[in-house]
């Protein structure tokens, strides 16, 4: 018998072969590949900038960097969840095969769209150059961290959905009209006011937490508000555990339903 | 050593619901109107436990419905047990479905780094192996096709390569090896004996008794998810068949007085649910001459006509020739006899013609049987009841035993052949 590689790395290798092939498939057939993960913010970033920027002028300050800095996690965190919904129910092939574990399909698929996040920071870099901001080095060294907290998060959400989703198909459905009422509550386009009466909802959504936190390195050059970041780990603590809970109970019943 | 599968009082228990996809509005009106209980439960397997030595190959039969797919997926992991538990010691690797982990989008050779991967290597030790698969294979031109363009054959043979090439310490394989051509069979086969030898545990499930006693050192008899028995082949097959009578038996009691009774036969014997009657069986020679006594090498007819009650739309034919003492000298069988001759009228014949039967001279019998489509019973089966000779001719067969007519010429020299 040849020497296996450990459980671990075979895992990661695994995972990383999965995530690779996903990000293939999504742009199998097409001519730009993928290209189009990056002309997709780009044109989200043209319409938000051409709103609130000339029609209903926000004076912000370097407004489309403003704006595609709370873009790049918004874009990773809503496309991982609605593929969420589609993560176990479309993988048949892989769930046949008695070494996959359900569980690292939603990591596969929160990797994969990660990779449009990674091949978006170029265009990022480009936009401070062009608008005379600092090189964010301190960005480089919280990047790692936040998208660590931003994983825990989504990985519970995403857990929670791809589970329901496989019993009750509406779950899909659900889940893209409350992605897109969360983009509002998210200070994507806009400064939140945390002091009003519905201040709270950004206390309490994690993606708002991030996206601040987004700006405070790129734009602010300023370090990470910690008690923020510490906000946003411990609601991602909670989903992942909830949703973890919901995954081990039904887990059996995923295999044999889809 | 430690066994390589270990299942102990293993029971799975399926839930059907009277649709398969629920939406959420329907389990709220369920809620609501308190109809929330209106599933079923089915015990696939109940009480299942038995081991398997390392080294060894596994033979699961019953008959379908049985519970053999249900438990094969429990040992590959697809599922799990309700009650009981399964301890595997190595890699499991299952070819239940065949080609089930491939994506049609992607080529042959992404797919075989995908299979390759999950199987537990490394991405440049599945580099290393893929050109024996795809050899083994023979996709050579079409590898870096996607899959969704190949036909069932080719999208079979590279699962079949793939999964015997990553060498699995336990391998399952559910009734496949029935795939693709003759000439790739035989090659699966030989793979699969080589793997045997090399100390694969195999477990395997089949219809064809001739391949359970061929491959497998021991045999699981399974009956309606329930051991019967776990023994050598031999018993195990023999308890299978006797289980299929019983069925047969049990079955008929149930249908007493709704079936016309028939007299007991002269010879031989039958057995049957007789919801399907052989009404008769004429042996005629090519010429349509009655045909009791033939000569080695000449040919047969079997007419055989048939009754069937209302119900009964489809069945199953099987022929065979047996000798004086029950040796089998040839069996055909027909699988469903609507897709073959199109749709059965409640009366009508069959004939069974047999061009030539080298057979030497003594006395046979034809046997014949008809079953429902999946073997499962017997409508109505004629053992050892319908016998012909075949003749003994002059001195030819003088020094002769066995069952077939070969000719034998003979020669002889005063030196050895010379060598090559």
């Amino acid at each position: 018998m040849n020497a296996r590689p450990d459980k671990l790395t075979h895992t990661f290798h695994l995972i990383w072969h999965l995530a690779r092939r996903d990000f293939q498939l999504r742009y199998a057939g097409s001519l730009l590949g993928f290209l189009w993960s990056v002309a997709i913010p780009l044109s989200q970033l043209l319409l938000l900038v051409f709103v609130f920027g000339k029609v209903i002028p926000l004076n912000i300050a370097n407004f489309p960097v403003f704006v595609f800095t709370g873009l790049l996690p918004w874009n990773w965190f809503s496309s991982s969840l609605l593929s969420a919904g589609t993560t176990f129910t479309d993988s048949k092939d892989l769930l046949r095969h008695p070494n996959v574990h359900p569980a690292i399909l939603v990591v596969v698929t929160m990797l994969a769209h990660l990779l449009t996040l990674i091949v978006s920071l170029p265009v990022l870099f480009w936009m401070l150059y062009w608008y005379d901001l600092a090189f964010p080095w301190l960005f480089l060294l919280a990047l790692p961290l936040l998208l660590f907290v931003q994983g825990v998060v989504m990985a519970g959400l995403s857990l929670m959905i791809a589970t329901a989703n496989v019993f009750y198909r509406d779950v899909g459905q659900i889940i893209g009209i409350l992605v897109s009422l969360m983009f509002f509550i998210t200070p994507i386009w806009y400064a939140p006011q945390t002091k009003g009466e519905y201040g709270f909802l950004f206390e309490i959504n994690p993606m708002s937490l991030i996206v601040q936190n987004y700006r405070l390195v790129l734009l602010d050059q300023r370090w990470l508000d910690w008690a923020s970041l510490l906000n946003a780990s411990l609601i991602g603590m909670g989903l992942l555990t909830i949703g973890y809970l919901v995954y081990r109970r039904l887990e059996s019943d995923v295999i044999d339903a889809i | 050593m430690p066994r390589a599968v270990v299942v102990e009082q293993v029971s799975k228990r399926f839930l059907l619901h009277d649709h398969r996809q629920r939406t959420l509005r329907e389990s709220l009106t369920r809620l609501v109107t308190g109809r929330l209980s209106r599933v079923t439960t089915l015990w696939a397997l109940r009480d299942v436990s038995f081991e398997v030595e390392h080294g060894t190959t596994f033979g699961i039969i019953g008959h379908n419905g049985a519970g053999k797919s249900t438990l094969l997926r429990l040992l590959c992991g697809l599922s799990r047990p309700t009650k009981g538990r399964i301890d595997t010691d190595g890699r499991v690797s299952g070819i239940l479905e065949l080609g089930g982990g491939f994506n049609p989008n992607l080529t042959g050779r992404q797919n075989l780094m995908t299979a390759g991967i999950l199987n537990g290597f490394t991405p440049s030790e599945v580099k290393t192996r893929e050109e024996k698969v795809i050899a083994f294979a023979e996709l050579e031109r079409f590898i870096d096709q996607p899959t969704r363009t190949y036909s069932t054959g080719m999208y079979l043979r590279l699962a079949f390569a793939a999964a015997m090439e990553f060498e699995p310490s336990v391998l399952v394989l559910d009734e496949v090896l029935a795939v693709g051509d003759e000439r790739f069979q035989k090659k699966c086969m030989d793979r699969v004996t080589e793997l045997k030898r090399s100390g694969t545990t195999l477990i395997i499930t089949s219809h064809a008794p001739e391949q359970v006693l061929a491959l497998c050192d021991e045999v699981l008899v399974l009956e309606e998810g329930q051991v019967v028995m776990q023994s050598d082949p031999q018993s195990a097959l023999a308890s299978y068949h006797d289980l299929l009578r019983r069925r047969t038996e049990a079955r008929a009691a149930g249908l007493a007085g709704t079936v016309p009774a028939s007299p007991a036969p002269q010879q031989g014997s039958r057995q049957g649910t007789l919801e399907a009657v052989i009404e008769s069986v004429t042996l005629q020679d090519i010429q349509g001459q009655p045909a009791e006594k033939l000569e080695s090498g000449q040919g047969l007819q079997i007419h055989l006509a048939y009754r069937l009650a209302p119900a009964i739309h489809d069945l199953a034919l099987l022929v065979g020739i047996y000798n004086e003492t029950h040796v089998k000298c040839f069996e055909t069988s027909i699988s469903s006899m609507a897709s073959t001759f199109g749709t059965l009228s409640p009366n009508g014949t069959v004939v069974c013609t047999l061009k030539s039967l080298p057979l030497l001279p003594g006395q046979y019998f034809v046997n014949v049987g008809l079953y429902p489509t999946d073997w499962s019973f017997i409508y109505d089966y004629h053992w050892q009841m319908h016998p012909f000779h075949i003749a003994a001719q002059e001195r030819r067969y003088a020094h002769l035993s066995g069952v077939i007519a070969l000719e034998a010429t003979w020669a002889s020299r005063k030196d050895h052949p010379p060598p090559r």
